[in-house]
């Protein structure tokens, strides 16, 4: 984006804006806002199309749906996951390092696992081990 | 449409879970908290990659190794997020059918963002997306890193993800920072944090996290006085802290909640978080932690501190594992939770019913002789497809299959009759809707129509080949393809296929170097059989008559869907027209061992035994009388089925003779039927001489094999069979050599039958021209 060379002008368009949110809601914004762009383009303008949104959570704080679970709790489990998960990988490349494996991977998706198995995820009946 | 069935089924659908591929490297995490659940025991961890003697866990999900655990292999990079989608889109399928009802599970696919390099694994989100697949979730694990450094250290992978997901119709949401950053988010007014938040690039959050707080402040915070400020009152620690979405529980469960709240599009979440997580100086935000399997006593020791784990100083070194009690607040609260979500995950079931198939008669039109009517086999499978989704008890079981390729073999027909499916029905008048086999789309159709798309097709037809697992009843998927482009462009998906126990038929249609004439190089297949082949459950056949392919289809229905057994196949089908004998009495057993007498020659001559199969089985035929007629040679013909039933058979005999010595021999299937027949053996196929090659081992005396190998080309069917070598002639004159070499015939009558049929001895080898 190019500089802002008159940010008084933005800021009557930013208040504008946040009139039709806070009066009339998202939907009546979001309509506004397309049918701007939409008379923009048919006017001849080059609107460049950006699929792309700030580099921010897409679920702001307020809308954040609120966690059930016990965090203190989850994160122990966890982090008896993740110790296990590593000593697997470093017995087995006691006995030798033919065998491999990985540590660093599941260490970064452990927390995207857990929210899932302990509040997500439905099973399909009780497993009988393998 | 036909009456549908019901399936009886062992689970209730309120016992079916979602369905999650997991990541293949984080295999470890899963292992580590089946075992707190009680599914895994400490000896099985203790043997994790050592499978070969006894209870080892697998080194990646395969659940041909854990049949009972394992569902889904991902671990080559990108076949997860392509199969996942067309799981997801098999589901809804099998739902708008009224087969099954699914629209209340889902497909959670986890995956690395390195992996989204693949092709594969970007390839299918536009149908995921078009589709509306809201029973899909991605969740793409943002690292920053792949296996040798940054996934784009130039650049930001979330930022790119979110373009090209949204831009195919997902929901997309962004899980980029943790909570302890919304205090400074919430105080960023001016919108400066979020510039440099914008700015950086991951290059520099690799370095941040690998480098720790003071270098953070220096460097991502320094930039602008202001922002130094802001963070002037935190220590290094706690800028260290400022923790990144993906490991932020509150983050994500909001993020999963919109997620599986999200309607009419699938989601993908985009996480971010740190690669190697929790390993310090043994490789946190490392370039090299992806291969790091080592961590020392002092890395142990930082590990235990920063995860509290319970376990003393002098025995850190060993790295024990650890599980606490089994009445411990947190194994009651993880075992609580799986109870409420109804059991554990992931787990491999095998319970659907056996389906009762057609027996043998329910195709006698194809055993019976066609008489003065020419059909190819490719007509005689759709006929043979036609009557079987007719048939009461598994008809709408039949899942047809085609790569915008229907026409090619003749399958037209179908869309008419069964519909080929689509979310939203017709919604246009199709153009050719006056005639009787117009282009139907319906939401209850059958078909599915894939589009010029293998590597969805082959990934609809593995939804549907395990079926029978993931989902408790059995379907009979048929996916019909050039046989071209099949294994050879999208074998790790038939591989996989294999791995997870599909089973299903997979025809390659149009097959046969020469037989498929005009098409030339790029389509002419002469090797998808040694393809077939490399995957042991994959049983492959090349039928020659409409009678071979009825004894084979039905016998793989038969063993697949009655005794579920986990193979799958893999039969060619020709498009070359000729008319068809009908079975011979007693000839079924030979056709599914893979070879039997076709013919059996006059006796009054010097004898021969002459073997073929597919379409260049007729040119055998034809070479055994020019044979009788010039040279008064007597040809026994046999129609092999399949090379490679007979070398597995060979093979097995072999093995089992070697270790048991003092037993009495076996003998191989093939080494029987050919025993104490009188003269050399000579063996013609439509596929590269490997192929034939394969039963060397089995027969006795002169073998000799010829075949299609080298670069296909156009022309007419009969001037292909001259340059490659296999045509009646050269069969006749490499016949005629054997029986030379083997002191049966005068040497004279080879040159003499290169002569009379005209054959050009300087010619060139055709693998050279
Ligand atoms: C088709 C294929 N090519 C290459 C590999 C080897 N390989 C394994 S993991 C990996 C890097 C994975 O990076 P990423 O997807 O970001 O996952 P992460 O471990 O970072 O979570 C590579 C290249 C593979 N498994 N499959
Ligand atoms: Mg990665």
């Amino acid at each position: 984006m190019k500089p802002d060379i008159d940010p008084q002008e933005t800021q009557e368009w930013l208040d504008a804006l946040d009139g039709v949110l806070e009066n009339e809601g998202i939907e009546r914004a979001h309509y506004l806002l397309e049918t701007l762009i939409d008379k923009a383009r048919r006017s001849g303008a080059y609107l460049p199309y950006s699929a792309k949104t700030a580099y921010l959570n897409t679920i702001p704080v307020t809308h954040q749906e609120r966690f059930p679970g016990d965090r203190s709790m989850e994160r122990r489990i966890r982090s008896f996951i993740r110790w296990n998960a590593m000593a697997m990988v470093v017995q087995a490349n006691r006995l030798s390092t033919e065998l491999g494996g990985h540590i660093a991977s599941f260490s970064s998706a452990a927390t995207l696992f857990d929210v899932g198995f302990n509040h997500f995820f439905p099973g399909a009946h009780p497993g009988p081990g393998w | 449409m036909w009456a549908s069935i019901i399936f009886f089924r062992a689970r209730t659908p309120a016992q079916d879970g979602d369905l999650v591929f997991f990541p293949g490297h984080s295999a470890p995490g899963i292992y580590a908290r089946a075992y707190l659940e009680g599914r895994i025991s400490e000896e099985e961890l203790y043997q994790f990659r050592q499978e070969v003697d006894g209870e080892g866990l697998s080194s990646y999900p395969h659940p041909w190794l854990m049949p009972g655990f394992w569902q889904f292999p991902t671990v080559s990079m990108g076949l997860g997020p392509l199969m996942a989608i067309y799981q997801a889109r098999f589901m809804r399928y099998v739902n708008d059918r009224g087969v099954l009802k699914t629209n209340d599970r889902k497909v959670w696919a986890f995956m690395g963002d390195g992996e989204m390099d693949e092709p594969e694994a970007l390839g299918a989100i536009s149908l995921a997306g078009r589709e509306r697949l809201d029973n899909l979730i991605f969740v793409v694990n943002c690292n920053l890193q792949r296996l040798d450094g940054p996934v784009r250290g130039n650049g930001k992978i979330i930022q790119e993800l979110e373009g090209v997901f949204r831009g195919a119709g997902w929901n997309v949401i962004k899980v980029i920072w943790g909570g302890y950053w919304d205090p400074l988010l919430a105080r960023d007014k001016d919108g400066l944090l979020l510039k440099r938040m914008q700015e950086a690039v991951d290059g520099e959050y690799q370095a941040y996290k690998a480098k720790g707080g003071a270098f953070t402040r220096e460097h991502f915070f320094g930039k602008y006085p202001e922002l130094a400020e802001m963070v002037a009152t935190m220590t290094d620690e706690d800028i260290w802290r400022l923790n990144r979405g993906g490991h932020d529980p509150h983050k994500v469960y909001a993020a999963y909640a919109a997620a599986v709240k999200h309607t009419r599009q699938p989601t993908v979440i985009l996480a971010k978080t740190v690669k190697g997580y929790g390993m310090g100086d043994a490789g946190e935000g490392q370039n090299i932690t992806h291969s790091q399997k080592k961590m020392g006593e002092v890395a142990l020791r930082a590990f235990r501190d920063r995860f509290n784990i319970p376990i003393e100083d002098e025995h850190i070194a060993a790295a024990p594992f650890y599980k606490p009690a089994a009445d411990s607040p947190e194994l009651k609260y993880l075992m609580e939770r799986r109870k409420d979500l109804g059991g554990s995950l992931p787990a491999r079931h095998t319970d659907a019913p056996r389906l009762e198939v057609p027996g043998l008669d329910a195709f006698k039109a194809l055993l019976e002789s066609s008489g003065e009517r020419e059909m190819s086999t490719t007509m005689a499978f759709v006929r043979l497809l036609s009557t079987l989704v007719k048939d009461k008890k598994v008809g709408s079981a039949v899942v047809p299959i085609v790569p915008d390729e229907a026409r090619t073999f003749g399958m037209e027909g179908m869309f008419r009759q069964l519909g080929i499916y689509s979310s939203v029905g017709q919604l246009y008048q199709p153009m050719d809707s006056d005639q009787l086999m117009y282009y139907r789309e319906d939401q209850k159709g059958q078909v599915l129509q894939e589009g010029i798309n293998e590597a969805g097709a082959m990934s609809s037809w593995i939804a549907a080949a395990t079926s029978y697992s993931n989902h408790g009843i059995s379907m009979i998927p048929f996916y019909i393809y050039y046989s071209m482009f099949g294994f050879q462009r999208v074998g790790d998906l038939a591989w996989a296929a294999g791995d997870m126990q599909a089973r299903g038929f997979l025809i390659g249609g149009t097959a046969g170097r020469t037989t498929l004439a005009g098409e030339g190089l790029q389509h002419q297949d002469g090797h998808s059989h040694l393809q077939a082949a490399t995957i042991p459950n994959c049983v492959a056949y090349d039928p020659a008559f409409s009678h071979e392919l009825a004894v084979v289809v039905q016998d793989g229905l038969k063993r697949m869907f009655q005794e579920q057994e986990n193979i799958f196949y893999y039969i060619t089908v020709m498009n070359e027209n000729y008319t068809q004998p009908g079975l011979p009495d007693g000839a079924a057993e030979g056709i599914l061992k893979g070879i039997y007498r076709f013919r059996e020659g006059s006796g009054k001559g010097v004898p021969i035994q002459l073997l073929g199969s597919g379409t260049i089985l007729r040119e055998v035929i034809a070479a055994a009388d020019l044979l009788e007629k010039d040279f008064k040679v007597t040809a026994d013909i046999w129609s092999v089925t399949s090379f490679t039933e007979l070398r597995r058979d060979g093979l097995d005999v072999e093995r089992w003779n070697m270790l048991h010595p003092d037993q009495e021999p076996r003998r191989s299937y093939v080494g029987q039927q050919l025993e104490g027949k009188p003269g050399p053996i000579v063996a013609a196929t439509d596929y590269i001489r490997s192929h034939p090659d394969q039963i060397r081992a089995f027969v006795s005396g002169t073998y000799r094999v010829l075949g299609t190998d080298g670069f296909g080309r156009s022309d007419l069917r009969s001037q292909l069979r001259k340059f490659f070598e296999v045509n009646r002639y050269y069969i006749a004159v490499a016949a005629l050599k054997a029986l030379v070499d083997d002191g049966h015939l005068e040497p004279g009558v080879v040159t003499e039958a290169i002569g009379k049929y005209h054959i050009d001895p300087e010619k060139p080898n055709p693998v050279t021209v």
